[in-house]
């Protein structure tokens, strides 16, 4: 090997794949091999913690690159994962590459017991799909791919970054928008003479809002109801003792 | 002809280094960085007076802030004064006291340290193909408490056999987190060995309680910058009126005030001293003597 930047940074990541970390996901039911962070990545994460208006979305944004950057088995499509994958990888690599112990207030709790528990987390299409009929419209909800959280996340910290902080109420609303769009697949509007079907994996994020706005508020509580299942269900793939671990940049900081 | 060295034992380096005299002009160019209050350059500055008064070191730039230390303060103790007067507030009742603090019983205490051989060196690996090298950090200066802490430690990286420390800029932050957590380790150990000595500590007359006001031996928390900048400190226009005092009254040449010491600089000001007290008593002298009219 020379000494040569580019074949330094070669070694280096075979190194990292050599000494990959196994991760169970819990949408696929299976172990896949991902590569250990590395320091640029936590940097990274860390980074976004910074803004904690916007912590979670940030770490959204920047996860889902370092899911695609760090799977070692490329024959699985990231696109294809759930959001509930993202915090049993996230704890997987935060436990194998930094620290397996994690303290809430006084409590330390060991990842590793809680990364043994998942793969006994039933995962069923119950809090993970559901049909919601209201009056003459049908809307289809599912928890969303990571891309899809990834692209909507996105939009939302582009509109928001430089919101001001005492413009809160702005902020929440928009905030409380674009967390519901993420979960709508389509909405189908009955007519007497036909049904028309729109696909949300087809609109922009503003088209998605502007038709989300216009729903009665029964329908909004209904969706808000699937939401509600549905991080129940999430909170379970990070449940240590009576809490919970909240997933975002911090839980890098070791 | 070789100037006057004098000499200090570094106990990371484990061996003495001689150290050429600090003169007055350069003296006065460290005071203006003190007086400008960038730390940054400030720290420079030191290592660039380390480099210029230690020649026979050409790696001194690398060498334990500890060692460093000791150095800056036996120029100081040498070539300046050898105790420091200190103001200090008060923190319970906020009135002022004086106080000395020798030198040179803080070049005692960093000698008497004995740190063991693993805060000095110490490998980790990863796989048998990554070793890192760490070692107490050189700067004087850290400002951050993030992830550039780490880089202070790392003194030399192989990959596979191959040492690829000079490219630690460039591979740095591909490193795997997992040799971070070691590296981490190293840094927690290191603060926790140090974190109980004090560079100066006493207790104030005013106050009822014993609580020790501190200056410790933290790097991380700029105590080591900010305490070496106590040590150098003076007044800047202190410098221009000895400047003009030496030429205007004592008709010293500039070549030799810029290349005196300042205390060589003190002794010529105490002998005018010393001459005009002996001036003054022979004159009451004088007076005494004559006859009463």
């Amino acid at each position: 090997m020379s000494g040569n930047v580019s074949d330094i940074l070669k070694q280096l990541d075979t190194l990292n794949q050599t000494t990959g970390v196994d991760v169970f996901i819990p949408s696929l039911g299976k172990t896949v091999k991902f590569k250990n962070l590395n320091l640029r990545q936590q940097k990274d994460l860390l980074k976004a913690s910074v803004d904690e208006t916007l912590t979670k979305l940030t770490f959204i944004v920047n996860f889902y690159s370092i899911i695609q950057e760090n799977i070692l088995d490329k024959t699985i499509n990231v696109n294809s994962l759930y959001a509930f994958d993202r915090p049993a990888i996230a704890i997987a690599l935060r436990a194998s590459g930094l620290d397996s112990k994690y303290a809430i207030e006084e409590n330390v709790y060991d990842l590793n017991t809680l990364l043994e528990q998942m793969p006994s987390i039933p995962v069923q299409t119950q809090p993970l799909k559901s049909i919601v009929d209201i009056q003459n419209l049908t809307v289809s909800l599912s928890v969303p791919n990571l891309n899809t959280d990834r692209d909507i996340s996105l939009v939302a910290v582009n509109k928001l970054k430089n919101s001001q902080e005492n413009d809160i109420k702005t902020l929440v609303g928009e905030l409380f928008i674009h967390e519901i769009i993420k979960f709508i697949q389509s909405v189908t509007f009955k007519t007497e003479t036909d049904d028309q079907t729109v696909d949300f994996a087809n609109l922009k994020v503003d088209d998605k809002i502007a038709i989300v706005e216009k729903f009665p508020s029964t329908l909004t509580s209904k969706v808000l109801e699937f939401i509600k299942g549905y991080r129940d269900f999430e909170a379970k793939f990070t449940a240590v003792g009576d809490a919970n671990i909240e997933i975002d940049g911090s839980f890098f900081s070791v | 002809m070789r100037q006057f060295v004098y000499t200090v034992y570094l106990p990371g380096e484990k061996k003495t280094v001689y150290i050429k005299e600090l003169q007055f002009n350069r003296y006065k160019q460290l005071v203006k960085n003190i007086t400008n209050d960038n730390d940054n350059i400030i720290a420079e500055f030191f290592d660039d007076l380390l480099t210029d008064l230690c020649p026979d070191e050409p790696n001194i730039r690398q060498f334990t802030f500890i060692d460093k230390l000791i150095i800056l303060l036996t120029i100081r103790s040498v070539c300046i004064a050898p105790t420091l007067e200190l103001t200090i507030t008060c923190p319970v009742t906020q009135k002022q006291f004086n106080t000395n603090l020798t030198i040179q019983s803080v070049v005692d205490k960093l000698h008497d340290l004995n740190l063991s051989d693993d805060i000095y060196n110490k490998t980790v690996s990863l796989n048998d193909s990554l070793f890192v090298n760490l070692g107490m950090p050189s700067t004087l200066n850290i400002q951050q408490r993030d992830l550039s802490i780490v880089g202070t430690v790392i003194k030399n990286i192989q990959l596979n056999s191959i040492d690829v420390t000079k490219n630690i800029d460039q591979i740095f932050e591909q490193l795997p987190v997992t040799i971070l957590k070691d590296i981490r380790s190293y840094i927690e150990y290191f603060t926790e060995t140090l974190k109980d000595v004090n560079l100066f500590s006493t207790v104030s007359p005013f106050s009822t309680t014993q609580d020790q006001i501190r200056v410790p031996l933290n790097l991380f928390s700029n105590s080591v910058i900010e305490f070496l900048k106590i040590c150098f400190k003076r007044n800047l226009l202190s410098f221009y009126e000895i400047e003009y005092f030496l030429i205007n009254k004592l008709n010293i040449d500039y070549e030799l005030i810029k290349t005196s010491t300042p205390a060589e600089l003190n002794i010529y000001i105490n002998f005018y001293k010393d001459e005009k007290k002996e001036e003054e008593k022979a004159e009451q002298k004088k007076n005494l003597n004559l006859p009463a009219r």
